[in-house]
């Protein structure tokens, strides 16, 4: 069963598509786990957290981290061992679309497409969505839209 | 093009893309240069009196978790701390920031932080990160607890573990318990590695062990891993010895050379373990 789901599709040219695997590893019930993170110094921001995201069906998981810089910019991203599957921006600028559609600030989410499937390369595409500014219910909407149940996760920060 | 419309060419296009913009108690600096996502990479300078801090305003830590390479170790992490070193500047590690100060006199040093920032930004992302090569062959227990993560639990799954039988104590490969209809099992894996030695004796000990474990009144479910794939005749005699007597004695037999009946066996303990690999949220 499909909890949440965003299908960006509408966003894209007629003559491009998204990718199917991809989008069908978003479509299936996927819950999140907290990390148990190392003990050794690590060069990180300190307002991050790292998830595992299992999915049930296939027990495949993906990683899911979230961090913050020092101006407030919110960066999400949930990959596989070498794609990133979705790419949340929160608090930040403008985004242009490759067909021309601009993104007005501040939010939006980056997602692959068959002509545009890296998104550590510019350009790509993305939505716009609707969220509060803050750390946690960025996670959360990103989780919304990608169908990623979060409640199984420690996540520290919740409890602020 | 004469030096001169060169170098007025070359300053314009610099120009027009530096950007400096109020933020906080400071300055934001949109430089030039663009990362591999086509972000213009910004710094933060802070001007107290005749000092100026700069900072990376958290950007390389974000980064290197993001490439996941922020580890003590990481090749992405040593390559940044070797360079900030090289250029005089402090890896902040509470604040997750690379950042110096110098004096308004010296703005050379403005460009070597301008310098080291563009290349980590450009370099980083660049890097072929090698996963670790992991070592195929070797014995049957070594190649599950490597192939199965979820066997590596130390709080709830004990390796190379005593285990009572009826008559004797004996070592099992992997042990841990799991509840089934409210109740708890305690799941014992033995390996009988018919690829190396004799393997009529491996299966023996299995079956001896199997009969002498499975003798006490405690719940447990034992399982029996070997391999077979291009084995010889003894070790083709011998795990069907294995085989044969599972129903008789109560456990179960895996051929981990089998691929449909391996990922059986990898799925169930998948299933069994892994709500422990991770802490439970509250």
């Amino acid at each position: 069963m499909v909890m949440s789901y965003y299908n960006p599709r509408k966003w894209i040219s007629p003559d491009d598509q998204l990718i199917p695997d991809v989008e069908n590893k978003l479509i299936t019930d996927k819950r999140a786990y907290s990390v148990q993170s190392g003990t050794g110094k690590s060069f990180k921001p300190p307002s991050s957290i790292e998830l595992t995201v299992v999915i049930k069906e296939t027990k495949e998981t993906l990683r899911l981290i979230e961090w913050e810089d020092r101006q407030g910019k919110l960066s999400i991203e949930l990959t596989s061992i070498d794609n990133i599957f979705r790419k949340g921006h929160f608090n930040q600028d403008w985004h242009h679309n490759p067909n021309g559609n601009n993104i007005r600030p501040p939010h939006h989410i980056h997602f692959p497409t068959e002509k545009y499937p890296k998104l550590d390369r510019k350009p790509t595409y993305a939505y716009p969505v609707e969220s509060e500014n803050d750390y946690l219910n960025a996670l959360s909407k990103f989780c919304n839209d990608t169908n990623i149940e979060l409640r199984y996760a420690s996540i520290p920060l919740l409890r602020r | 093009m004469d030096e001169k419309s060169l170098l007025n060419l070359l300053s314009s296009t610099f120009v027009e893309r530096l950007v400096v913009s109020q933020c906080g108690e400071g300055y934001k600096i949109n430089l030039p240069f663009a990362d591999n996502a086509g972000e213009f990479i910004e710094v933060y300078a802070e001007i107290k009196g005749d000092e100026i801090s700069v900072d990376d305003l958290g950007h390389t830590a974000g980064l290197l978790f993001q490439l996941g390479q922020h580890g003590h170790g990481a090749v992405g992490h040593e390559f940044t701390k070797n360079m900030a070193e090289a250029y005089d500047t402090i890896m902040d590690y509470d604040r997750g920031v690379l950042f110096r100060s110098f004096s308004i006199q010296e703005p050379g040093k403005l460009l070597d932080f301008i310098q080291l920032l563009t290349t980590l930004k450009s370099a980083l992302p660049e890097i072929r990160y090698r996963k670790k090569v992991r070592k195929t062959g070797g014995r049957l227990v070594t190649l599950m607890g490597r192939e199965i993560k979820q066997l590596k639990l130390p709080l709830y799954v004990q390796r190379q573990t005593e285990v009572e039988g009826r008559n004797e104590i004996w070592t099992v490969d992997f042990k841990y318990t799991v509840k089934m209809n409210g109740q708890s099992t305690d799941v014992i894996i033995v390996t009988a590695d018919l690829k190396w030695g004799e393997p009529r004796e491996k299966a023996a000990h299995a079956l001896t062990l199997a009969v002498d474990v499975l003798g006490l009144q405690e719940r447990r479910d034992l399982r029996i891993v070997y391999d077979l794939r291009k084995n010889g005749l003894s070790a083709q005699r011998a795990a069907r010895l294995i085989e044969d007597y599972q129903e008789d004695i109560g456990y179960r037999a895996y051929n981990y050379g089998d691929r449909d009946v391996k990922s059986r066996l990898v799925t169930q303990i998948n299933q069994e373990l892994t709500p422990y690999l991770f802490k439970q949220g509250n």
